[in-house]
């Protein structure tokens, strides 16, 4: 019985490493650029100066679904009562967001950082519209799901400047250069 | 051809082409329907000229590997990219495009000053 477990359930060492091969490097890069591409796009219906704030529509629109049909009440609260009073700023804020998003992703620099932020910003617009109609909300977990596995696998330092950078930053005994590193 | 890799200046060449040849195509943006299905970035007549410009420049800059280049052209994509920015919106609004065109422009303008950067770094410790 014992070696029958044993035979079930390898020691750790035996784990299979990942794909490295040319393949699964550009499946990877292509993975990252086209969620930046995705973001970059998405930046592209994001307008100042009110952002759809005197229509009702734009990222106006897409602000108060998180009020008007709650995914998570607190949220919702802090929705209504800190970012609709002060849209003008949210408004600025999210565009700079996405199009840092977008572009960072794109080149693959400081990767891993930018990964963080797009989950927090993916999250943030699903707890927006989860709830709200004609939504799919696949396309918020997958999005997030994407940008778990950007993060996890630090996809900057494959075709992207991470990977060219990095070995740079290493040698460079300055602040930023460690700051990078670890961003990447 | 397997030394290119491991060449500090061969990498930076090639990512220089890289960014160049993703400048030029997508110019083809102009082409794209008006619709977001397909329409990734919204390039118009003038951001086209931009980003042919920046192909070209970015191109010369990986050909001679003048760090010089590289930052020359990163400002300028980084300027269109402020420009736009400060533009789209309004009235007035000379490259014609929007947030997407923004980010684009800003993602070349990364990419490009970070080139300078690593060509800059690597000259100074040879």
């Amino acid at each position: 019985m014992s070696t029958e477990r044993a035979t079930a359930s390898p020691p750790r060492e035996s784990v299979e490493p990942l794909d490295q091969g040319r393949g699964a490097r550009i499946g990877l890069a292509v993975l990252r650029i086209g969620i930046g591409l995705l973001w970059i796009q998405n930046s592209g219906w994001k307008t100042p100066p009110n952002f759809g704030q005197d229509s009702g529509t734009g990222l106006f629109r897409f602000t108060t679904y998180a009020v008007d049909y709650p995914v998570f009440p607190p949220f919702s609260w802090l929705i209504e009562h800190v970012v609709l009073p002060n849209f003008t700023v949210f408004g600025y804020l999210t565009l700079l967001v996405e199009v840092s998003l977008g572009a960072f992703l794109v080149v693959g620099l400081a990767t891993r950082f930018w990964a963080l932020v797009g989950i927090a910003q993916s999250s943030a617009i699903a707890l927006s519209v989860l709830n709200a109609p004609n939504e799919f909300p696949w396309t918020y977990y997958l999005m997030i799901v994407a940008h778990i596995v950007i993060l996890t696998s630090a996809l900057g330092r494959t075709v992207g400047l991470d990977g060219l950078l990095r070995p740079r930053w290493r040698q460079s005994p300055s602040r930023v250069a460690r700051l990078m590193l670890r961003a990447s | 051809m397997t030394a290119v890799p491991n060449n500090p200046d061969g990498r930076v060449r090639r990512a220089g082409y890289g960014l160049s040849a993703a400048a030029a195509v997508s110019i083809l943006f102009l082409l794209a329907p008006s619709n977001d299905a397909v329409r990734l970035i919204l390039i118009g007549a003038v951001a086209a000229v931009i980003l042919l410009i920046l192909a070209v420049l970015g191109a010369l800059s990986a050909r001679t590997g003048q760090p010089v280049l590289y930052l020359a052209t990163g400002l300028l994509a980084l300027a269109a990219a402020v420009l736009q920015l400060i533009q789209f919106g309004r009235d007035t609004n000379w490259i014609g495009g929007n947030g997407s065109t923004v980010a684009w422009l800003a993602g070349l303008g990364i990419g490009f000053s970070a080139l300078w950067y690593a060509s800059h770094s690597a000259r100074r410790s040879d």
